[in-house]
């Protein structure tokens, strides 16, 4: 907004700069063209008092027949000279006179100028006030100077007025006396007023030009323009701004979306990894009564070493021992409790999704381990009865440890998971093609506490074969005829229910 | 001389005296602190032993303690022990100048290897101090004598290089040895390079 505000400020700011030097180009032009007109005006005058004067001294007399013939048609050209009369030098009535009679006032006026008139010369006397007309006053030059021609000029008419465009004064002047002044009262509020001087170059009538050019802030400024302006713009503006504020509030909501499904991802993903942050809470419980188990088992042994051993000493060891060794018994009872107590909700859950799920949870974990996982859903909607959350553990569970046996084998490349439904159950079954289980560790993988990895704590089967059974179902291992292992989760169909 | 002492700070009481009674049938000394705090309380009538410290304890962990040992002045040896054998909590006691960093459960020879190796670096610090404590009693010409005398030279050789007497050197020789207690140079090279640490 203010923005806009600013740009309509410099369009009639830019708008006014220009109309005025516009106006003050005008103004200089039409003073000069009026400066040639007048200049024109006066030497026909001069003119015209020449040869009213060579014909005033053509006789002995004047012919004053011929001088008056000349003068009206003079009158009858050029409408602006209103009178011309023809006077001897000293007496008070004209010989001939054409058009206005003189006033007595004018007489009076020429009979105090012309003492002072040198032959063949010519003076300028200004009109009475009011008048805008003036006197051109001319000695003849014959050697006593006997008579003198005057002509009234109507000062107003000295130019073509008809075309003086709104505004714009004149002032034509005889040094401090105005001939012509039609100024306006000064410039008002908001009005520009651009002034010029022009000097006549004629030495008989020294007039002054003067104009000036009055703009109203209507006429400085071209209002249509700038309404269109003010109105173009502000649309444009107010498009810009609609346009921003949308890509803004979708660009926000989408930030929003994005924020909201990421903490939802980090939610379900912590769900899942429940059962590691529990694994790795009993590792760290179980850690202090194994030290102890360790220790005072290995003192027990240097103590029975000593001859004699020391039997109190061995049976404050082995006391220990059956206190620590509960210790570590009720650690796992409160698991058990915690597996099998924990809140679950089944409800109709299809194991395609779930191993969609599961796909998505640890896509970019195996594609750093340059893994490819394989889902191969069922045809029919495979529904169970379930916690789907508990369900993804279980899944994710048994691709992480494909991995793991891929990774630290470093044989095979790939984990599949298909989803089949026959004969009222499902079959979930998740298989690689890394180094299979040793048929030795085959009987004992659903044991607790019975790891093959370095760092394993040998819970993660025993809590899936937990869940899968809370279900009803079952699990099974087993080693493909390529070599590769191969879990099978087994759950009932559900048949009357709808997926999640 | 009693034995040199080691100070076990572990908040389980059975994994204390687990350690404590396996430790002892080996012949030390282990004196146990149910926590850090205790441990501060009685240092200042200590004896220099090593530390076995566990990493993770409420209120004060292992590796403040240490830090709080060395505002005393108190820079014993000490082993880290730890239920998490994380590479980062093992990276962190080795900057602090772990002598060993030992996950548990603890096996008894690692275990005990590692108290040998810090209670060998508690002699050698010790070792050391008192080597700076003899140097300083001597004046600085007679340190000058002693640092040439290590290096082998001859009484000849000192005197022309400090441009005094033999007789001269002969007597900051009879005074090093009387305030160092020996006159073996054997012994003098041993001294002068332990205050240097090497």
């Amino acid at each position: 907004m203010a923005a806009w505000l600013l740009g309509l400020a410099a369009f009639a700011l830019v708008s006014v700069w220009l109309s005025i030097t516009d106006a003050q180009r005008q103004l200089e032009a039409r003073g000069a063209e009026m400066q040639r007109t007048i200049a024109q005006a006066t030497a026909q005058h001069d003119a015209h008092l020449t040869s009213l004067a060579t014909l005033a001294l053509a006789g002995d007399t004047p012919p004053i027949g011929l001088f008056t013939q000349l003068a009206g048609s003079i009158i009858r050209f050029y409408p602006r000279i209103t009178s011309i009369a023809l006077l001897a030098d000293g007496s008070g009535a004209p010989l001939a006179i054409s058009g206005e009679a003189l006033t007595a006032r004018l007489l009076q006026q020429i009979e105090s100028t012309a003492p002072s008139l040198p032959r063949g010369t010519s003076t300028m006397l200004a009109g009475p006030p009011g008048t805008g007309s003036y006197l051109l006053l001319k000695r003849t030059s014959d050697e006593a100077g006997r008579f003198l021609i005057a002509l009234t000029i109507d000062a107003s008419r000295l130019w073509d007025d008809a075309d003086l465009p709104a505004g714009l004064s004149l002032q034509l002047a005889l040094g401090e006396a105005f001939l012509v002044d039609d100024r306006a009262p000064s410039a008002g509020l908001g009005e520009v007023s651009l002034a010029e001087s022009w000097q006549i170059p004629s030495t008989s009538q020294p007039l002054s030009l003067h104009l000036q050019q009055r703009l109203t802030a209507l006429q400085a400024l071209p209002f249509g323009l700038f309404l269109a302006f003010a109105v173009a713009t502000l649309l444009l503006a107010n498009g810009v701004y609609l346009l921003l504020q949308q890509r803004r509030a979708t660009a926000q909501a989408h930030a929003r979306q994005r924020a909201q499904e990421h903490q939802l991802r980090l939610e379900h993903a912590a769900r899942v990894n429940s059962m590691g942050e529990l694994a790795s809470g009993i590792a760290h419980e179980l850690t202090q009564p194994l030290t102890a188990l360790l220790s005072q088992s290995q003192a027990g042994l240097r103590l029975a070493g000593h001859n004699p051993p020391d039997a109190a000493a061995l049976a404050g060891v082995l006391e220990a021992n059956v206190r620590q060794a509960r210790r570590a018994a009720d650690i796992l009872g409160r698991l058990r409790a915690y597996v099998s107590k924990s809140p679950t909700t089944p409800q109709p859950t299809d194991l395609n999704r779930v191993a969609a799920e599961v796909a998505g949870l640890l896509e970019a974990d195996l594609r750093d381990k340059t893994i490819t996982l394989a889902i191969l859903p069922s045809e029919a909607a495979a529904i169970v009865l379930a916690d789907p959350i508990e369900l993804e553990q279980v899944l994710h569970n048994l691709v992480r440890n494909a991995a793991d046996a891929i990774e630290a084998s470093g044989r095979g490349d790939n984990v599949s998971i298909s989803v089949v439904t026959e004969a009222g159950q499902v079959r979930v079954e998740v298989s690689d093609n890394g180094p299979g289980v040793p048929v030795d560790v085959l009987p004992h993988l659903f044991e607790p506490f019975y790891s093959t990895k370095p760092a394993g704590m040998g819970l993660g089967l025993p809590l899936c074969q937990t869940l899968v059974e809370r279900f009803g179902g079952s699990i099974e291992a087993a080693n493909t005829p390529e070599g590769g292992a191969r879990f099978v989760v087994t759950l009932p169909l559900n048949r009357g229910g709808t997926h999640r | 001389m009693s034995k040199t002492p080691v100070y076990l700070v572990d908040d389980d009481e059975a994994v204390r005296d687990a350690l404590s009674l396996l430790l002892g049938t080996y012949g030390y000394a282990v004196s146990s602190f149910a926590d850090p705090t205790s441990l501060l309380a009685a240092s200042e009538t200590l004896r220099p032993g090593c530390l076995l410290v566990d990493l993770r304890m409420p209120a004060v962990s292992g590796l403040q303690l240490l830090e709080r040992l060395g505002e005393r002045g108190i820079d014993w040896p000490f082993i880290v022990i730890t239920g998490h054998g994380d590479i980062h909590a093992c990276r962190r006691a080795f900057k602090a100048g772990a002598v060993d960093f030992l996950t548990k459960p603890i096996d008894e020879q690692v275990l005990v290897e590692a108290v040998q190796a810090a209670l060998a670096r508690l002699d050698t610090q010790q070792e050391d101090a008192e080597a700076r404590q003899l140097l300083a009693m001597l004046t600085d010409r007679e340190r000058e004598v002693l640092e040439m005398v290590s290096r082998g030279w001859a009484t000849k050789q000192i005197a022309e290089a400090l441009a005094i007497s033999p007789r001269t050197i002969d007597t900051h020789r009879a005074h090093i040895a009387e305030k160092l207690g020996t006159s073996s140079v054997a012994e003098f090279v041993r001294i002068v390079a332990a205050a240097a640490g090497r």
